[in-house]
């Protein structure tokens, strides 16, 4: 039997593996045939081309941002490289925010909420970007509010281009409470939203609202749920002129009323909402069922969650789902809710800053917006994206976009992660009822407190937490 | 000119070959235990002004964390978790299976291979396995399986959400038991049984007179090791729950994942998982004490 003598053939094999190791490395062998020297002259110059690392996810998104690529690289005569990031917003932003932190995040990239600019711009991840805009004549066709959404709350500079916006409001099944009998007037304040919502339960035996809450939804706690009720408080706001949170106003401990009578009174579905997804059942089976009247929601409700091409789709849906705007606490107009979605930004240590720059700005165009819009169920932030041709394929969102400069919004500051943490903690306890709304606002303001640290909560006047003389709704 | 002894020489060569083993453990074990501590005692963050530049705080994170009631909930759903479905789950269907396949059994190597078949698929595979197992609505597979019986279909992981981790837990770890276990109960000599079943003992006299003290150090050394893995366990349970609801399956695991990459947090993360670490140390220690049981 012949055996392997290892002194004698280590040292030919190990100097073969290396030759080889350095021929490939060189290029000289097993590299593509193409990237030996073409004589393609296109392919030539597209080589020459500077690339720019842009991340995006979720299917629509990705579809949209495929179909201009072509576009925005002869338009800046750079290449893309698109890389799909995970899905759920949360994933999404856990997976941008650890490659931001660890320095390989990609050139360009979305922030999901306007809300989050100021963390991610506070721990340096973004490039400052006013010098671009105010160059840019796209930015003076944004609307004032949204102008202050792309800025950060402690220096006021600009961190992101917008492209779409969100437009949300109370989303109502027309064609059922019409045929119970049901009103579907605007509610104008919290007291007939609740009255409403009282009867359909008497009448029609079905879960009447739905305003999202608890741990699971995660930052939806907040931002689809009680970021709306907050903003119905015309003379509060969540910030003082120190940029610290005002948590121990009565405008929050009523918020937190309203949901503590939404469970005590069952008008909310509440064994769903602490489910894992807990979005699955009250949007995407109770809602189309008939089953859940009233949710909250935004124009993209009517593409994904109910339209045509979604897995529960209503049928005549531009009949049967129509809106109302949030009714206001305190006898103001009723009113609908902006936020600044998907806006570009610029990873602060790119190595192609200029290129990273003119590429954001190009996606703030109308075009690059109304191809996104119309995927995603969003609206154009620019105003005069109702000039363009293809506007008018954005059907009944066209009414969302007149909306734009009468809405209202929530402007937050740095911490805004805890501010949303704090919210969901606060509301799973009202719903698993292990506090009322006083305790709900105790919650969180230790939450925010003890994570962002005594200096961002306002002090507290008197020492403990302001009480309402009214009864809570 | 230095000679060495042979013996010298031989302690020589342990040491050299398990240098490499000694310095993967001191990066990926021993130096991020440290640095895990370090960062504990900082507010450090993935976002806002702290992650450009975090401060120390002392034992800050520490205090919140154990004023912080959802910790606690944590820590107790955490120990549950590893006594319902390591200690007695795994071990007592692992045990039953080993005792079983020791027999003469028909189509033994199929049995066998039923029961190490999930142990070769990965945690998070399981996790969506058993998600559409649990599944609410009509369309779920254990749903459809109890209508059968005429039961309506149930929301498995809201109304018994931990029993539920327990048991697929449990179904997974079954193949290590018995693989560990199978190995100790082959192990006790034959003689043994021989001499007991000739002085007229009975078959539950030999089990817990014979076969369960010689099988004590296995079943300790089993039981360390499970413990401290179901302890460290994350994927399966994010899959399936995330936690919920109602923090009712927040292992410590997700705890911890919840504080550093949801909200953030990375110094109070840290703080949560160095108190893991020593949790799972003086279990750890306890364990290896008894593993000196004699028999």
């Amino acid at each position: 039997m012949s055996r392997i003598n290892l002194s004698r053939s280590l040292p030919p094999l190990a100097a073969a593996l290396f030759s080889m190791t350095l021929l490939v490395g060189c290029g000289w062998w097993g590299a593509p045939s193409d990237s030996k020297g073409s004589t393609d002259p296109m392919l030539q110059t597209q080589q020459k081309q500077p690339m720019l690392v842009i991340a995006e996810h979720r299917t629509a998104r990705l579809q949209a941002l495929y179909q201009l690529q072509p576009q925005l690289e002869q338009r800046l005569g750079i290449r893309l490289k698109i890389v799909e990031y995970p899905a759920p917003p949360q994933d999404y932003f856990t997976k941008l925010v650890t490659e931001l932190r660890a320095g390989n995040a990609p050139d360009v990239f979305t922030v999901p909420r306007d809300l989050q600019v100021d963390d991610l711009a506070a721990a340096g991840y973004l490039a400052n970007l006013t010098e671009d805009v105010r160059q840019w004549p796209g930015y003076a066709q944004l609307p004032e509010l949204v102008k202050t959404l792309t800025r950060a709350s402690f220096d006021e500079q600009v961190y992101v281009v917008p492209s779409i916006v969100a437009v949300e409001q109370l989303y109502y099944r027309h064609d059922l409470l019409t045929a119970a009998g049901i009103s579907t007037a605007q509610p104008h304040s919290w007291t007939e939203l609740l009255e409403r919502s009282r009867e359909i339960k008497q009448k029609m035996q079905q879960t009447p609202l739905l305003i999202p809450a608890g741990l699971t939804w995660g930052m939806g706690s907040y931002t689809e749920g009680f970021r709306y009720l907050l903003a119905s408080f015309r003379q509060y706001q969540l910030l003082n002129h120190q940029q610290q949170y005002v948590l121990d106003d009565a405008a929050v401990l009523q918020s937190f009323a309203f949901y503590q009578t939404l469970v005590q009174q069952q008008l909310m579905p509440i064994k769903p909402l602490l489910n894992p997804e807990p979005w699955v059942i009250p949007k995407y089976e109770m809602f189309p069922k008939g089953q859940l009247l009233i949710t909250t929601c935004g124009s993209w409700c009517k593409v994904f969650d109910w339209g045509p091409g979604s897995r529960n789709p209503i049928a005549n849906i531009g009949e049967a789902v129509q809106t109302w705007k949030f009714p206001s606490a305190d006898g103001g107009e009723p009113f609908a809710l902006t936020s600044v979605v998907y806006a570009w930004a610029v990873n602060a240590k790119s190595r192609q800053q200029q290129l990273a720059r003119k590429l954001v700005l190009a996606l703030g165009e109308t075009d690059v917006a109304l191809a996104y819009a119309a995927k995603l169920g969003n609206v154009p932030a620019r105003l005069d994206a109702k000039d363009h041709p293809d506007f008018i394929a954005l059907g009944s969102l066209m009414q969302d976009h007149a909306l734009l400069t009468q809405s209202r919004a929530v402007r937050t500051t740095v911490g805004s992660n805890a501010m949303m943490a704090g919210v969901a903690q606060a509301t799973e306890a009202l719903l698993t009822g292990r506090v009322d709304a006083a305790g709900a606002q105790q919650m969180l303001r230790d939450y925010v407190e003890n994570v962002l640290g005594e200096a961002m909560v306002q002090p507290l006047a008197s020492g403990h937490i302001h009480q309402p003389e009214q009864e809570a709704p | 000119m230095f000679k060495m002894t042979f013996e010298a020489r031989r302690q020589l060569g342990y040491r050299l070959m398990m240098t490499p083993a000694l310095l993967l453990m001191a990066a990926f074990i021993v130096f991020p235990a440290f640095y895990a501590f370090s960062l504990s005692l900082t507010d450090d963050a993935l976002l806002g002004f702290a992650a450009q530049e975090s401060s120390f705080v002392g034992l800050r994170n520490f205090e919140r964390l154990f004023g912080d009631p959802l910790f606690w909930n944590s820590l107790k759903v955490t120990l549950i978790f590893v006594i319902g479905s390591a200690v007695l789950g795994q071990f007592v269907l692992g045990f039953a299976s080993a005792l079983m396949l020791q027999r003469p059994v028909k189509y033994k190597s199929i049995f066998n291979a039923i029961i190490c078949l999930p142990n070769a698929v990965p945690e998070m595979v399981v996790g969506f396995l058993w998600i559409s197992m649990f599944a609410s609505g009509e369309y779920g597979t254990l749903n459809r399986m109890v209508a059968w019986f005429g039961v309506d279909p149930q929301q498995w992981l809201y109304t018994f959400p931990l029993l539920s981790i327990i048991i697929v837990n449990t179904w997974r770890g079954i193949a290590f038991a018995m693989i560990l276990l199978t190995s100790g109960l082959a192990s006790i000599p034959k003689d043994i049984y021989e001499a007991a079943r000739v002085d007229g003992a009975t078959d539950n006299q030999i089990f817990w007179r014979i076969t369960v003290p010689m099988m004590m150090p296995t079943i300790f050394l089993y039981m360390f090791i499970s413990t401290v893995t179901t302890f460290a366990i994350f994927g399966l349970v994010y899959t399936l729950s995330r936690g919920g609801p109602a923090n009712s399956t927040e292992i410590l695991g997700i705890y911890i994942y919840n504080q550093s990459f949801t909200a953030f947090q990375l110094g109070y993360g840290a703080a949560v998982a160095v108190v893991s670490l020593v949790v799972s140390m003086v279990l750890g220690m306890i364990y290896v004490k008894a593993l000196k049981v004699e028999v």
